[in-house]
């Protein structure tokens, strides 16, 4: 049983397929990112069926909060809040009851409404609510607490997740962060370009094996999650290869595709994210030389940092931050 | 420079360093914080951590992973012989008794030594850093297994060298674990001691360690193991107990097929992971085997039951550790539970039965080795500076030293350094003979050692009468367990008192009194010292009180060491010269890639641009042999070119863009010259004005060179637009920005020698402005 004792402050991201727990850890003045049972840094949300309804509904914006799918989904996110929270517990033997949770840049106030109540269910105390660009730009901002900004600057967050795209641009002065503008694509992510990836791949399967798997839904499953793997590589390494066994037939395929190649098959989708990036620039009424920083938060890694920069607002919102030096 | 905390686990590897005064883990490639210890062997170029688990299946024969268990053992152990079973690579017996990998690489045979692939290791680990920090890392704490031997731990030191790294210390996992435990440990009272079991379970491995915390300090007091138990024995009996199934419901022989065997072990691995959280696992595998595909599912409850085996051993090296610490149960404050095979239930709960209390997982499972490493290397280097904070550690093994074939005789039974030994540790012996001498450390208690180990260690050599002969001699031997937790011979010298010294002196029998003098005590600090006389010849007789300065006097003795099985120094310069070579190879390769990569990136935005940015300004024709051109080099990437030199893509696309060239010119121009023209502009208005202050001979000659500007502005401009924008320019930006910085020239000078009112900061603005621009 975990014990009462110090606050302890954690960040819990709700992503559309993964969620993600973080805690301040006061000793090494830094957030860290909490394995789950079963060692991953991640819940694999798609290992639970409940979570495709979950996960459709962060696509869904704007809904008022009687709506039946808002009355619905907060119940499944305190399913998920609630495993959230005992991981974090049974990291730290202590018992965390200062939360701060992270949603869309779009969720309207119901949806906010919806994730404190879904939270009280579950018994956390939610200090506050931020986007998710905060969380990232906070993220960004702790290490240059470090070097001593000063001033302020203007910080743009180009966060493309797994089924939605955002942009934001936010101020930060001293702590203080605030949005100028935000920009989304509801319909836009890294699960778009794995599509891509994935027609070019059957085409090539047809022209180079003569066999049409378009209608083979385990193989292009299993040729999907090779693809998602290449988009990974492809980050870092200039080629990569793509190997799925057992095609149809006892064929196996083996390809490697370029980065350049990769580029080619997803420009039209990079085209629309700057489509997006361009209108969040106009709202906020700024040229984009004015940009001081810019934050990455892509689909490596998406949501560790996310969660991350919750833990570090929560650690700030609560008393315990000392900042004890060990090393000098 | 800055230092790093590896830790080199059977599967994953985890580096952690100083950053910003805390300690952190370092991304890859991937930005995952764990590595796969996994060396792939390509076609052309060698795949190293994420990039070789990547890689592993399209190289089976060529993938080396699991090598921790490698270094340094014999090929005929039988625990190798069965590590060996689960590698698809082929090995061979080497020279000395060791394992040598051999792959197909380059089209040729290789034979490589565990020690190599993990330097290879070590320099992708390397290579991380040095991405991180932006400059050269060498400075390093690595953490071993508390049962590694002498024989192991030379290997990773040697691994180190082999690429570089010059590792601060070696240090038992636990005793990192413990570190990055009890430094943050600010509720320890003064003056008492809390004691913690820590239970590391690994991929391979389990090691158990009792440590006592005080205010600022930690002590070892007991180190146990079992070398053969972790995580992966799991999965095997899962493994196992598919495989039979299978065998049964489906008639597949899983075993007969490697590919089977390699896609049913990571599926039972990940099926052990699921079973952690969940009461039942369903395992499905699509076209395991001759195209059948694959359906089981198990409770968890059953997966205990046929783990019941494994689970019971993990009593043992428990209770051996609480027995070596001269501890109970009760007296145990805390048992911290980590590593990555840690997370099965029923694991903790036979453990909290054991203990008598809940367990802690308060610290990171994967990375606090890692962490403990880094903090341990921030300690050791004098670049920071950190909290006091004092680690005692100790081996679990007794080391004996024998010389010439008979044991030294320390304590009862004839062990140099008992088990518990202080690391590190310094022995001075004094020897008294009239020919080599002949040391050898060996293992005094081979119980204790992991199975197949051999009880020798090393020998050493020393010759104190190099140049001399037919006398007696006196040497004292300072032996030592280093920090590494490594024996050896720190130094030798030689008691001078040579007989022909009474030529010299002309008195004999002062000489022969002074050979009894005893030598002058040290003083070691922070080590322990102990003495031992060891006779080959009569007992010594008392000193009469008389003291020579000559009897001091020492000189210092070469040893030769040799550690059984290790690796020699020009085996050590052989390896280095070979990773060299690997390195620059897939460093060509990676070049190679990049510049087909940037020829493919050339051709795709080239024939994108061609119609849109370059439309205007090219001709139909041109676009149309541009075109044919970049088909035909895209259909060569695709065919002939798919594998072909950095010379031979380099030379393809500077082919191309000499056609594209041209076209791209006459758009930067036309989007440059309206800026430039500006500026022109700009400045003939502003000299105009300042001449209206000017006498009128001077007014005039400004006047006229502005005008003469304008005049040339207006022709070109007009010959200029009588040319559709597909043709090559008459009027270039060059050409203005020049017709400009003249104009400067001129006017300027006639300003100066008139003492004008516009000062020259004005006119160096003037050309800065035109210089950005």
């Amino acid at each position: 049983m975990a014990k009462e004792g110090h606050r302890i402050a954690i960040g819990i991201n709700l992503g559309t397929t993964y969620s993600c727990v973080a805690v301040w850890r006061e000793h090494h003045r830094r957030v860290e990112i909490i394995h789950n049972d079963q060692g991953n840094t991640r819940s694999e949300a798609t290992n639970d069926q409940n979570s495709f309804k979950f996960a459709d509904s962060k696509r869904l914006i704007g809904r008022k909060y009687s709506d039946p799918v808002v009355q619905k989904d907060k119940l499944l996110w305190h399913s998920r809040l609630l495993p959230m929270w005992q991981i974090a517990e049974a990291f730290l033997e202590k018992h965390a009851k200062n939360e701060v949770v992270t949603v869309p840049a779009y969720f309207n106030d119901s949806q906010y409404k919806a994730t404190i109540d879904a939270g009280k269910i579950a018994g956390l105390n939610i200090l506050r609510i931020i986007n998710e660009p905060v969380a990232a730009a906070i993220m960004h901002g702790l290490d240059m607490r470090t070097n001593n900004c000063v001033g302020e600057r203007n910080i743009f967050i180009f966060d493309l997740g797994g089924g939605t795209f955002d942009a934001s641009l936010l101020t930060l002065k001293g702590k203080i962060f605030k949005v100028k503008a935000t920009a989304g694509n509801g319909h836009l992510g890294g699960e778009d370009i794995d599509n891509r990836m994935l027609d070019h791949f059957v085409k090539e399967i047809k022209r180079k094996k003569k066999v049409d798997i378009s209608g083979n839904l385990k193989v292009l499953r299993r040729l999907k999650t090779t693809c998602e793997r290449a988009k990974r590589t492809l980050s870092h390494a200039v080629t990569t290869n793509i190997e799925v066994d057992a095609l149809s037939d006892a064929i196996d395929f083996c390809s490697s595709i370029t980065r350049a190649k990769f580029e080619e098959i997803n420009m039209e989708l990079f085209k629309e994210c700057m489509e997006t990036v361009d209108k969040c620039l106009t709202d906020s009424k700024m040229n984009k030389s004015s940009v001081h920083d810019v934050i990455l938060v892509v689909s490596i890694n998406p949501d560790e940092a996310v969660a991350y920069g919750a833990a570090v607002h929560a650690a700030l919102l609560s008393e315990d931050c000392q900042g004890k030096k060990l090393i000098e | 420079m800055s230092g790093v905390g590896i830790d080199i686990g059977n599967e994953n590897c985890v580096i952690a360093a100083v950053k910003q005064r805390v300690i952190d883990v370092l991304l890859n490639d991937e930005s995952k914080r764990e590595t796969p210890g996994v060396v792939c062997f390509g076609e052309k170029q060698r795949f190293i951590g994420s990039a070789g688990a990547v890689s592993a299946m399209m190289h089976p024969k060529s993938t080396i992973s699991q090598v921790k268990r490698l270094i340094g053992r014999r090929f005929t152990d039988p625990d190798v012989q069965n590590d060996l079973k689960l590698l698809p690579v082929e090995t061979s017996e080497g020279p000395d008794g060791g394992i040598l990998i051999r792959l197909k690489y380059l089209k040729e045979i290789h034979a490589f030594t565990p020690v190599q692939i993990v330097a290879m290791l070590f320099a992708h680990l390397k290579t991380i850093a040095e991405k991180d920090f932006g400059t050269a890392v060498s400075d390093c704490v690595i953490g071993v297994p508390s049962y590694f031997t002498n024989l192991q731990r030379q290997a990773y030191l040697d691994a180190a060298a082999i690429v570089g790294l010059k590792p601060l210390r070696l240090i038992h996992d636990c005793t990192a674990t413990g570190l990055s435990y009890g430094v943050y440990k600010t509720d320890i009272p003064n003056a008492a001691h809390i004691y913690v079991a820590f239970v590391d379970i690994g991929h391979c491995d389990t090691q158990v360690s009792i440590a006592a915390f005080q205010a600022g300090q930690m002590k070892i007091l007991s180190h146990a193991f079992d070398s053969s138990l972790g995580g992966r024995d799991f999965d095997e009996v899962l493994f196992s107990h598919f495989a039979a199934r299978f065998k049964e419901q489906y008639s597949i022989d899983v075993y007969s097929n490697g590919r089977a065997c390699r896609r049913l072990r990571v599926a039972c691995e990940k099926l052990k992971k699921v079973l952690s959280a969940n009461a039942v696992a369903d395992l499905s595998i699509e076209c395991l085997m001759d195209e059948k595909d694959v359906k089981g599912f198990i409770k968890r409850e059953e997966f205990e039951n046929l783990a019941s085996g494994l689970l019971e051993k993990f009593n043992i090296p428990c209770n051996k550790a609480l027995a070596d610490a001269g501890m109970t149960v009760e007296k145990i404050n805390s048992v911290e539970l980590v590593g990555s095979g840690s997370r099965i239930p029923a694991i903790t709960n036979l453990l909290t039965s054991l203990f008598k209390r809940e367990l802690s997982r308060t610290l990171n499972a994967s990375e606090c080795v890692a962490r403990g490493c880094a903090l341990q290397c921030a300690m050791l280097s004098p670049i920071f500076r950190v909290k006091e904070y004092e680690v005692q550690d100790s081996i679990p093994f007794s080391i004996g030293l024998s010389c010439d074939g008979s044991p030294i005789c320390e304590g009862s039974d004839g062990v140099l350094f008992p088990k518990g030994q202080p690391i590190p540790s310094v022995k001075i012996l004094t020897f008294q003979c009239s020919n080599l001498l002949h040391l050898e450390a060996f293992y005094a208690n081979p119980d204790e050692l992991p199975p197949g180990t051999s009880p020798k260690i090393s020998c050493f050599t020393i010759d104190p009468f190099h140049g001399s002969h037919g006398s007696k001699a006196r040497i004292k031997v300072r032996v030592q367990l280093n920090l590494h937790g490594i024996i050896s011979i720190e130094s030798a010298t030689l008691m001078e008192d040579h007989v022909d010294d009474s030529v010299t002196t002309g008195d004999y029998h002062s000489n022969s009194e002074a050979m009894n003098v005893e030598p002058v005590s040290e003083t070691v600090e922070n080590v322990t010292e102990d003495s031992i006389n060891k006779k080959c010849e009569a007992p010594r007789h008392l000193a009469d009180g008389t003291k020579k300065d000559k009897a001091n006097r020492r000189l210092h003795v070469p040893v030769s060491e040799n550690i059984y099985g290790g690796m020699t120094k020009a085996e050590i310069l052989e390896a280095q010269e070979k990773e060299l070579q690997l390195a620059d190879q897939d460093r060509t390769i990676e070049l190679t890639k990049d510049r087909k990569n940037s020829l493919e990136s050339y051709i795709y935005e080239t024939r994108s641009k061609l119609f849109s940015t370059y439309l205007s300004f090219s001709s139909e024709h041109e676009r149309k042999d541009i075109s044919r051109s970049l088909k035909a080099t895209e259909d060569w990437l695709y065919d002939d070119g798919d594998d072909e030199t950095v010379d031979a893509y380099s030379a393809k696309l500077e082919d191309l863009k000499q056609l594209v060239d041209p076209i791209e010119f006459r758009y930067k121009d036309t989007e440059a010259r309206p800026q430039a023209t500006r500026d022109l502009l700009s400045c003939i208005v502003e000299y105009r004005m300042s001449a209206d202050s000017l006498p009128p001979q001077d007014k005039e000659q400004i006047i006229n060179e502005c005008n003469k500007a304008e005049q040339w502005l207006r022709e070109m401009r007009q010959q200029q637009d009588l040319y559709p924008k597909n043709f090559d320019p008459v009027l270039l930006s060059s050409d203005i920005k020049s017709k400009t910085e003249d104009l400067n020239s001129v006017c300027q000078q006639i300003l100066k020698s008139k003492g004008s009112p516009f000062p020259k900061d004005k006119g160096e603005d003037k050309q800065n402005t035109s210089n950005h621009q």
